[in-house]
């Protein structure tokens, strides 16, 4: 499939992918070594920030012991850590298809670079899930025969669901990288995901904004229009994955189908809801997909 | 089966046409992977069980009469 060989990578966009493979190799470290992984992780702590737990700011969250509290950050923090990782292997999938094939010499440099780091992300998540909880959750989505669409749509697509889900990954990373009140062994997966994240998004947002020109010289108004609505869904996707019922059965909440509908339905939600995907939907607006 | 096909008609609600026992839901994209995961809580909701994803495939979804067969035929 020659799907992108008429993409035109502009000069500004070969430079940044030169400045980007500078970094990663400066930047390089040996994710085996670099983290130590305590025998457990603090027992009466929260894992995860508590204004990053699902139940923040909902009526169900008054109703929860700070145990219950406690137990919920712990398996949501398995679902976090399972959906990247399950994220990460379906975007190397799609990597791995297009590095070295024609219209991609010039970021295939990058995606060396890029399936390595990946590669190493996915490692130290599943390792955390592992050691610390005994399970990874399974991956509740399905992909279905009718995503498929032109190559240029569909590889825009493909770049842009990577993107859209490297960025809400990185609001959660980011702001657990800097909460102190977090055992370091959480601060330290997510502080080192986050370093190189800032990378591999900027090269994605580079990457995806040439393949929307591609489709916007190829594809009807409409068509665009269609993508862009299939594309608010993905995140809506990625939102609904934050909101685990796996998680809330795990941490003991009874009855978690109609716990996960409360909480998701509480009108607190939005706001922060909008907040996890406002850089996206910036993005978005930017290259002129959003309104 | 009419709370999935009043779950339908909402995510699509220029839909004009009847949703039969045999309705091709995939190919329609009645139902789309960006609204599956939804879809998963609903049948998991009205069946009272956990669904693993994993050991499915689209096939199973592709009709009203399939998911009846799949999810609720096996609790009577």
């Amino acid at each position: 499939m020659s799907a992108v060989s008429t993409i035109e990578w502009t000069e500004e966009f070969a430079r940044a992918v030169r400045r980007l493979i500078d970094v990663s190799v400066d930047d390089y470290y040996n994710p085996y070594r670099t983290f130590e992984w305590p025998e457990t992780i603090t027992p009466d702590g929260l894992w995860m920030s508590r204004e990053l737990l699902s139940v923040y700011g909902t009526a169900a969250e008054q109703e929860l012991s700070h145990e219950q509290l406690v137990e919920l950050s712990r398996w949501e923090s398995v679902n976090l850590y399972s959906l990247i990782a399950h994220g990460i292997r379906e975007l190397l999938i799609e990597v791995m298809r297009r590095i070295h094939t024609p219209g991609y010499e010039i970021p295939t440099p990058y995606f060396h670079h890029f399936i390595g780091e990946e590669n190493e992300h996915m490692w130290f998540f599943a390792e955390f899930c592992l050691r610390y909880a005994g399970r990874i959750y399974p991956d509740r989505r399905m992909v279905f025969p009718t995503d498929e669409r032109a190559p240029e749509m569909n590889n825009f697509i493909v770049f842009s669901q990577i993107l859209i889900f490297e960025q809400i990954g990185d609001y959660f990373n980011a702001h657990m990288a800097a909460d102190a009140k977090l055992p370091e062994t959480v601060r330290a997966v997510n502080r080192i995901h986050h370093r190189d994240e800032s990378r591999h998004i900027a090269f994605g947002g580079k990457l995806v904004k040439a393949l929307f020109e591609e489709v916007r010289r190829t594809h009807s108004a409409e068509e665009v229009e269609e993508v862009g609505q299939y594309l608010r869904g993905y995140i809506d996707l990625i939102i609904q994955m934050l909101y685990s019922r796996d998680a809330y059965q795990d941490a003991g909440i009874a009855n978690p189908t109609r716990f996960r509908a409360a909480v998701m339905a509480d009108p607190a939600r939005a706001a922060i809801n909008a907040r996890i995907i406002e850089r996206t939907n910036n993005f978005y607006r930017r290259i002129g997909l959003f309104h | 089966m009419e709370e999935i096909i009043n779950w339908i008609r909402s995510k699509n609600p220029d839909l004009d046409a009847e949703i039969t026992g045999d309705t091709d839901l995939i190919e329609s994209r009645l139902i789309a992977s960006v609204s599956f995961l939804e879809f998963i809580g609903l049948l998991e909701e009205l069946t009272g069980r956990q669904i693993d994803v994993t050991s499915l495939s689209v096939a199973d979804f592709r009709t009203i009469d399939r998911i009846n067969e799949n999810f609720f035929a096996p609790v009577a």
